[in-house]
């Protein structure tokens, strides 16, 4: 999985790609570094639109960056997830937990 | 035909028959450490047919050298022995620790989507099955960690051979208009699925394969994926 991080005003984007699986955790847990560094109450983008592939695992690392948006008063929202990761949302039922855009 | 490197040689060939034989060759494979994910693709070629693809195919029941066989690799647990004797068709053997590092379900949906031409919309649904039972195996069966655990300590239990070294199986065949496959590893398995249920895996596992189910205390996944249209 790669990642490629840009903010402009109040807005921080992170563009993925490839397959984002667990042999990701390390390279993510770098990542949420990142995002916790930011200021409180910026608005954080995850852009799927070029992830592949997404296991059980990745879904967990985006609950967890979530979790950690929200203590920090940040908006986190995925953006335009490809066909098999929407599927595997829908059946985790992560509209339930996160905020998705097509 | 290229030669095949001795490492990647099958333990034992695959019985003759004089009937069709199925399209993955009945045998077990195993997969040395160190091998690359180049190495694992020309293995999964070793498995399937030269002949082609066969469609229709009768049940083949494989002929019971396999005791000789797995009774060579000391390291198989008797359950696991059993399993690998009881299925009809290809069986591949890796260490966890091989297993994490090499795109296995990857490679493996996109050997068995080109084999058997798996519908496009069944393609991704396979890889996904199979990604997430075999790294359930990885890291919960044989590397005994909780899901999203902390890199360092994944790195430990990889590194360590009584659970990095541990070996799983991973099995196909191909039965009419379906592919049946297992998944097995040597950890501890779990008593009752109620405590894998937070696991998201299992969910999706569940609703992407036409029927699935734990054996041997919970070490191995048998799943069906019907391939009709």
């Amino acid at each position: 999985m790669l990642y490629h991080m840009r903010t402009k005003d109040k807005m921080t984007t992170i563009a993925m790609s490839g397959r984002f699986t667990y042999t990701d955790h390390a390279g993510f847990h770098t990542l949420l570094g990142r995002i916790k560094d930011l200021p409180d109450g910026t608005d954080v983008v995850f852009d799927l639109s070029r992830v592949e592939f997404a296991d059980s695992a990745a879904l967990g690392m985006l609950v967890i960056a979530n979790d950690l948006s929200q203590q920090k008063n940040q908006t986190l929202t995925i953006r335009h997830p490809r066909e098999q990761v929407c599927m595997a949302f829908e059946i985790a039922a992560m509209s339930t937990l996160l905020k998705i855009e097509a | 035909m290229a030669h095949t490197p001795h490492h990647l040689m099958p333990l034992f060939p695959p019985p003759l028959s004089t009937v069709a034989p199925p399209f993955f060759k009945a045998g077990i494979y195993h997969l040395p450490d160190g091998v690359d994910d180049t190495g694992l693709t020309y293995m999964l070629q070793q498995t399937g047919m030269v002949s082609g693809i066969a469609t229709g195919v009768a049940h083949h029941s494989r002929a019971v050298a396999s005791p000789l066989v797995v009774r060579r690799m000391p390291q198989l647990t008797a359950d696991m022995q059993e399993r690998i004797q009881l299925f009809d068709g290809a069986v591949l053997l890796l260490s966890a620790a091989s297993a994490y590092r090499l795109s296995l379900a990857h490679a493996l949906s996109a050997f068995l989507a080109d084999s058997v031409e798996v519908p496009a919309a069944l393609q991704w649904r396979l890889e996904t099955i199979l990604h997430e039972g075999i790294s359930n195996a990885i890291c919960h069966g044989s590397l005994e960690l909780p899901p999203l655990s902390d890199p360092a300590a994944t790195e430990v239990r990889l590194a360590d051979a009584a659970y990095g070294g541990r070996m799983i199986a991973l099995g196909w065949a191909l039965h009419g208009n379906g592919l049946d496959c297992f998944i097995m590893d040597q950890g501890p398995g779990f008593a009752d699925i109620a405590d894998r249920a937070s696991y998201k895996g299992l969910s999706l596992i569940q609703s992407m394969c036409h029927g699935s189910a734990y054996t041997y205390g919970g070490r191995c996944l048998d799943f069906h994926l019907s391939l009709a249209a």
